[in-house]
């Protein structure tokens, strides 16, 4: 091959790159530009969908707000007839009542106590009496706490007195008037100060203590009679008997006294009707126990403490259960 | 203040004697109560004592800042006067910071000690 021909072939080649390198160029630009079409458009639908998706935002909060406002309504509505059916009930009872009054029916008697329950009662009354005299747990562990602090002190007394005592020895033997000595004096002082004041405290954490424990003493032999009276047996045995006369007396249909009727209604609601039976029977237990006569409160005034408020607030607590 | 101190000296011979009582000087709880309390007794007429020696060891140290505050004021009247150069004033000085600080060491004392 001669020159010539090699300069051609250069040439050649020369400009086919040329026409290649320009055509790349073109290409890249066009695919550029469409790249960038593509993009403004992603980015205007991606606009346009996240104005939708406000928009449904927005009608959704707008949804639930009224369903919030629906719901109260309804329930408000839901109440306002509870309320009316109660009064109706209550009405209805009464009408019945006056009823039942008018064609010569007596109130079916819960509180008196038939001869052959007299025994079992006045045995429940007297353990009840005993269970009064017993102390609660806060009482207990108020009257503990006492006997350990006592028994604390009296640690701290001998703990003091021990270096009252070693300070007392360092006096006795050291020489008077030396550092030692002068350092024993300081801390007698201070101790003997302490065991002052200790010796005081603890004379009447000790009183306190004689009394606690006598109380505790007390309340064991309560409890341990409280045991062994029959009438901590009696009181299930009872609870049984009463359970049978309101069961008697709501199949057969009796007058309940008023009392009854305030707390209990005329009849038990027929899906809380086991419910209902323990709470009267909680009731009519209560009153028993406590020979409370009250015509109109079931409980009788609230107690002022002791066992009998415990009871008195278990048995709201049983009506309060039938309430909800 | 030597009569003081002889009764310091026996009510410390006698501590130690009821301390042998109690059960040596190595002795241990529980101790006889009667001992005991012969021992804390014993042990606060030997505070009284000590008390005492204090409250006389208070007194001399006040009457020797007391002196020591004269001196001192003298030393300043005479540097006053001339009679005594000036230089004098230092040792007027030591005097007094000397004296003041006498005075409240022995104000910081305890004036009675014991239950």
């Amino acid at each position: 091959m001669n020159a010539d021909a090699s300069g051609d072939l250069a040439r050649v080649a020369a400009g086919l790159r040329q026409e290649i390198r320009s055509k790349v160029d073109g290409l890249r630009r066009q695919l550029t530009d469409e790249l960038k079409r593509l993009d403004r458009t992603v980015e205007r639908r991606a606009r346009e969908t996240a104005a939708r998706l406000d928009a449904v935002d927005a009608r959704l909060d707008t949804l639930a707000a009224d369903q919030a406002v629906l719901r109260q309504h309804v329930e408000r509505r839901l109440r306002d007839v509870a309320q009316r059916t109660g009064r109706l009930e209550g009405e209805i009872q009464q009408i019945e009542g006056l009823l039942r009054h008018q064609q010569g029916h007596v109130p079916v008697d819960l509180d008196g106590v038939p001869a052959d329950l007299r025994v079992l009662v006045d045995d429940v009354r007297a353990a009840e009496r005993i269970r009064a005299g017993l102390l609660d747990d806060d009482a207990r562990a108020a009257r503990r706490r006492d006997i350990e602090r006592c028994e604390q002190d009296e640690h701290t007394l001998a703990e003091t007195r021990q270096r009252a005592l070693s300070a007392s020895r360092a006096l006795a033997v050291r020489t008077a008037g030396g550092w030692a000595f002068r350092r024993a004096v300081l801390a007698y002082r201070s101790e003997r100060s302490r065991m002052s004041e200790l010796e005081a405290q603890l004379a009447a954490a000790r009183e306190k203590r004689a009394q606690a424990e006598q109380e505790l003493r007390h309340d064991a032999a309560q409890q341990q009679a409280f045991r062994a009276h029959p009438g901590a047996d009696a009181a299930d045995r009872l609870a049984g008997r009463v359970r049978d006369r309101i069961d008697d007396a709501v199949a057969e249909y009796h007058l309940f006294p008023p009392w009854f009727v305030t707390v209990l209604g005329h009849r038990p609601a027929p899906t809380r009707a086991a419910q209902w039976r323990e709470a009267a029977v909680q009731v009519v237990l209560y009153r028993i126990t406590f020979e409370v006569t009250d015509r109109l409160l079931a409980l009788g005034p609230p107690p002022s403490g002791g066992h009998r408020l415990v009871r008195y607030d278990a048995v709201q607590a049983a009506l309060r259960g039938l309430e909800e | 203040m030597g009569a003081t101190r002889d009764r310091l000296l026996a009510r410390q011979a006698e501590l130690r004697v009821r301390h042998d009582a109690l059960g040596g000087l190595g002795a241990e709880p529980p101790h006889d109560p009667a001992l005991l309390a012969q021992v804390f007794a014993g042990t606060d007429e030997l505070m009284t004592v000590v008390e005492e020696l204090a409250a006389a060891t208070a007194r001399r140290r006040v009457v020797v800042a007391l002196a020591l505050l004269g001196v001192a004021a003298a030393g300043a009247v005479l540097v006053a006067f001339g009679v005594l150069p000036a230089y004098w004033l230092l040792a007027v000085l030591a005097l007094l910071v000397t004296a003041v600080l006498l005075w409240l060491t022995t104000r910081a004392a305890p004036s009675r000690a014991g239950p």
